[in-house]
């Protein structure tokens, strides 16, 4: 984790909330689908998002960079206050990996259109340097430059998201958000491109925020983690000791519900089965958010919403009963 | 045929088959695509046995041909793919032969299914119990208020709340992880003797995952049915599964029992799986050890192994000839050439023969 001369952060988030509408019988509701979301992300770390769908993780991303307009809170890069519809400055900084590498891609572009487009946008470099410099950037992710004049169908998923991871590089950016980026790819072709991300990150000092349902990529790649649930960060902490020592009864239930590649482990292993369903956004318990499911749940909890608060140094917590719990981790 | 369904009504769910019989077993399938370029195979080939009673999981990555070769067993191929050659038995019926009003007495019925996404796989149109009552009004002959009691158990067991209230409402009013429970109900409201579950949790969250596998491990413990577990996840299939068969380009690299496909791995793709998957346990400081390369085009025609192109440990032989399959220790067998000094081939352990049922069927 290495920080500016200032040790300012490379981007704040600072009280996120983003507020979809959603029609309920005749009147249109307004849902906070995120609220109040506060992380810090340093220069070259990589910081995990995690949480299950509906949990606003993909929302933050795409509010963070501007594809969506943001209803509270800022986003600072560099400690300056950034646009709601994101500006110059961030999306130089800050660049974006989707899902999947199907649709991510303009089916009629070849590749080398595609690559050039963050340097026209940019104005990174001149004309003539583009092909030159998409030609490095294939070559950087592993891909043959004569892939160049292909079209994104004759590729993989794998090689496509190659492309895509090679787009959002391209420009130099200090920050790349990946969205569930290799959630799509097939198991041995996702290890390639995981290492080719620590690899990249090792080079050029890139900073990632990797957002991921799946919790044991993310404790590969990533230094710290958040994790959300229903719009609010429950559980942020370094990678192990989150693992090692959850706060959050949510995250000790994620934690434990993680299928293990090993028959006489998977056996033995400790499953916590969270009863009940997520409740809608539309309709969140009034105390803590997670007291619907919690096993540890007390009237205290359905009553009062937990503040996030550190409880240890760099261990951030959102439950009642965290200092009194003592939780297994994995 | 009408004997044959006649038949199968009288011997009832699993009373025939006892346990560690072997249920369902298929000899030698072949299934092609027939496209605008020309017909190509997709499944070259493969044998294998579902002992009543087990849970068998079937991994491989996408392509590889798990669903494929499940569908051609459901008879559920779309109209452009066809078993071209190859026995399909189950309780002494072959399927490849039965057409199609046979098969849909056993749809449904015996031979029940359960679809990766959940999402689409009710019909939006109609309340779920419509589409509950349609599986059970149609093979178990139960009607009206029978039938709904039928149905209500049903949702019960697999642990949805006010299942008669859920009887009336739509697809669209339920989570994933309630709809996928749906349809777990209605594949085994009429007691299957075997269920065969393709991908179902890979759309859910982990949560909601685990509670799902436990679900099809309590069903099955108490019915006594036997699981087909198609899955691309080895976590998954650790915990679940009994035998594991492993899939790679449309053949049968390896099978066993799960825990001498996880303790002595033989096949170089099966070991580079499960190197490759990040786990939490991995170091984290070390980087994860992928397989190089893609997962084949199915419509490459590869000669000799399909893993050749990919596989770290290739030899001269690997590309010139696919391997037989070699038993080694226990119920363990491994199609690759470096097993060859270890194993004896199956050509000469020549599997058995396919029970003495369907030679009948065919005389007849």
């Amino acid at each position: 984790m290495t920080t500016d001369a200032f040790g300012v952060p490379l981007l704040s988030v600072r009280g996120l909330t983003k507020v979809f509408p959603v029609r309920a019988g005749h009147h249109k509701k307004m849902v906070p689908v995120v609220e109040g979301v506060s992380f810090d992300i340093m220069g070259g770390e990589s910081l995990g998002l995690v949480g299950e769908s509906g949990c606003g993780k993909t929302t933050v991303g795409r509010t963070i960079v501007g594809l969506y307009e943001r209803d509270g809170g800022e986003v600072l890069l560099h400690g300056k206050k950034t646009s709601k519809s994101g500006d110059k400055a961030l999306s130089k900084s800050v660049q974006m990996v989707f899902q999947d590498p199907y649709t991510s891609l303009d089916p009629r572009q070849t590749i080398a259109d595609i690559l050039a487009e963050p340097l026209r946008l940019q104005k990174v470099a001149p004309k003539s340097q583009w092909r030159r410099l998409a030609g490095e950037a294939v070559e950087r992710v592993g891909l043959e430059a004569d892939c160049l004049d292909r079209y994104p169908f004759s590729l993989s998923g794998g090689q496509r998201q190659r492309i895509a991871i090679a787009r959002a590089l391209i420009s130099n950016p200090s920050l790349v958000i990946c969205d569930e980026a290799v959630s799509a790819l097939d198991v041995s072709v996702q290890a390639q491109v995981l290492n080719m991300l620590a690899e990249l990150q090792a080079q050029t000092g890139v900073a990632y925020l990797f957002i991921s349902h799946d919790l044991a990529v993310v404790r590969h790649l990533c230094t710290r983690i958040v994790v959300m649930y229903l719009g609010h960060i429950v559980e942020a902490a370094s990678t192990d000791e989150l693992f090692s020592q959850p706060l959050h009864p949510y995250v000790e239930a994620l934690l434990s519900a993680v299928p293990e590649p090993d028959p006489r482990r998977a056996r033995s292993k400790h499953r916590i089965v969270l009863e009940g369903e997520l409740p809608a956004l539309t309709s969140l318990p009034r105390g803590c958010i997670f007291c619907t499911r919690c096993p540890y749940a007390t009237e205290r909890c359905r009553q009062e919403r937990p503040e996030l608060q550190e409880h240890r140094p760099g261990h951030l917590c959102a439950c009642l009963r965290a200092d009194e719990l003592q939780l297994v981790g994995a | 045929m009408a004997k044959q369904t006649e038949a199968i009504r009288a011997q009832g769910p699993l009373s025939s088959t006892r346990r560690g019989q072997p249920l369902l077993q298929v000899r030698d399938l072949r299934v092609s695509v027939n496209s605008r370029m020309g017909s190509y195979d997709v499944i070259h080939g493969i044998g294998f046995d579902v002992v009543a009673g087990e849970i068998l999981g079937i991994v491989g990555e996408s392509g590889c041909g798990k669903s494929i070769t499940m569908n051609a067993v459901m008879g559920l191929l779309p109209s452009n793919v066809r078993v071209t050659s190859g026995k399909v038995a189950f309780r002494g019926i072959d399927l490849v032969q039965a057409g199609e009003p046979l098969m849909e007495q056993l749809r449904g019925g015996d031979l029940a299914m359960v679809f990766q996404d959940p999402m689409t796989a009710l019909d939006p149109l109609y309340p779920i119990g419509d589409q509950i009552l349609e599986a059970i009004e149609r093979h178990s002959g139960a009607r009206g208020n029978e039938a709904r009691e039928v149905a209500i158990e049903a949702l019960r067991s697999v642990g949805l709340s006010e299942p008669e209230k859920r009887l009336s409402q739509y697809p669209f009013e339920l989570s994933g992880g309630m709809r996928q429970r749906v349809i777990i109900a209605i594949a085994l409201c009429c007691r299957p003797s075997l269920l065969i579950c393709d991908e179902p949790t890979t759309a859910l969250d982990v949560t909601i995952q685990a509670t799902v596998l436990d679900l099809i491990r309590e069903l099955h413990e108490q019915l006594g049915n036997s699981v087909v577990f198609i899955s691309h996840n080895m976590g998954v299939i650790a915990s679940l599964c009994d035998r594991v068969t492993v899939m790679y380009g449309g053949q049968i690299v390896e099978r066993g029992t799960v825990d001498e496909i996880f303790y002595q791995t033989a096949h170089p793709y099966t070991k580079g799986l499960l190197a490759c998957m990040p786990t939490l346990e991995t170091p984290r400081e070390e980087p994860l050890v992928p397989i190089r390369g893609t997962v084949p085009d199915p419509r490459s025609q590869v000669v000799g192994c399909p893993f050749s192109s990919r596989c770290s440990k290739r030899m001269k032989i690997c590309m010139r000839e696919m391997p037989p399959e070699f038993v080694l220790e226990g119920q363990h067998s491994c199609a690759c050439w470096l097993c060859m000094s270890e194993g004896l081939s199956s050509e000469l352990l020549r599997v058995p023969p396919i029970s003495a049922q369907i030679s009948k069927e065919e005389q007849r």
